[in-house]
């Protein structure tokens, strides 16, 4: 099994984890942070959903599902690239969705695009250095797909906590 | 790059979450549960994250796990055989300190570290010799998902307790 295919598989997981997670839970409790300063399961869902269409589609050289696909129009944004790196806690606090199926829509149209992408890629692309000269060393496309599901993975786990710390215990077996 | 690649870069990136999220965390922020007897605080999650891993390496390897032959529970206070994790058993494991974790964590990554680093690429493909019970077999590729997907979910909960339970904007 080569890399991609470990990353794709990656991918599908998160997915899987998100859609037991979020499915069925109202927006109240998407929104509601459990402590001052911390995030709601909307904003992680959104945020490790647009850091993957950003990193996957950059890498793909094709234009982000977000503006694309009218993404932004659904969470009542702007189409630019904001995928909510250094947004201040009140920032965080006031972000809100339409549903949980918006956000898990959200996900499975960015998943399309990068399970696409992933399928076109050969184990030479994975050493491809980028061109990102602020890195040191220079990051190559493979280390861009651990950091998309390291990112994203560490996420999803804390969406699950989440759904467990308001739902109660016992909630993944109901 | 091939999937062992991956799953070590992976690792060695979730082990850096890891050690900064226990840096410096006493023995209460280890134990503090913010939701109550029902939910899993920071030092039963990195332990449990922790023995999953020794668990599928070592049946993937047929050799007992780093728990076992080092003794580990009796370092946790735990006699014989570990318990099942029920939210009394989850609230009373005494994780001592983030020593301790991180000792068991390091011991786990070494072992982890020689058996993914000397696979070949054909062995991915590989059907492991010993499954979960019942379940049906397993590639040592989908193992290696399945170990990452388990323990970055953890990692990625411990970093959110720490800043629930203790301070928030400490990464």
């Amino acid at each position: 099994m080569e890399g991609a295919a470990l990353i794709a598989q990656g991918l599908d997981r998160i997915a899987g984890s998100l859609e037991r997670s979020l499915t069925g839970v109202s927006v109240d409790e998407l929104c509601r942070v459990p402590g001052e300063g911390t995030n709601s399961m909307a904003w992680l869902a959104w945020h490790l959903t647009r850091v993957q269409d950003d990193h996957l589609m950059n890498l793909a050289g094709r234009p982000l599902a977000w503006a694309e696909e009218g993404w932004h129009e659904r969470f009542g944004m702007p189409a630019e690239n904001d995928f909510g790196m250094g947004w201040p806690p009140e920032q965080v606090q006031a972000f809100t969705c339409e549903s949980a199926e918006v956000l898990l829509a959200h996900h499975r149209a960015v998943l399309a695009r990068s399970k696409a992408y992933l399928t076109t890629v050969t184990p030479g692309d994975l050493d491809r250095v980028l061109d990102e000269p602020q890195w040191d060393p220079r990051p190559t496309v493979g280390v861009r797909l651990v950091s998309v599901i390291s990112d994203n993975t560490q996420h999803a786990g804390q969406i699950a906590y989440l759904r467990g710390l308001f739902g109660g215990y016992g909630w993944q077996r109901s | 790059m091939e999937a062992n690649e991956f799953f070590l870069t992976a690792l060695s990136r979730s082990e850096g979450t890891l050690k900064r999220a226990l840096d410096g965390l006493s023995p209460e922020d280890l134990r503090a549960q913010p939701a109550g007897t029902g939910s899993n605080p920071i030092g039963w999650l990195t332990m449990h994250l922790t023995r999953v891993q020794d668990g599928w390496l070592s049946r993937a390897q047929g050799m007992d796990s780093e728990w076992d032959d080092a003794g580990w529970g009796a370092k946790f206070g735990i006699q014989g055989e570990a318990p099942q994790w029920s939210p009394e058993n989850v609230h009373t494991f005494d994780p001592k300190n983030a020593e301790t974790l991180m000792a068991y964590w390091t011991a786990v990554k070494a072992r982890t570290d020689r058996y993914a680093g000397s696979l070949k690429a054909a062995d991915l493909d590989d059907e492991l010799p010993v499954g979960r019970p019942g379940a049906p077999p397993m590639t040592i590729a989908q193992v290696l998902a399945l170990i990452l997907g388990d323990n970055v979910q953890h990692i990625g909960q411990i970093a959110y307790l720490r800043g629930l339970v203790k301070e928030q904007g400490w990464y």
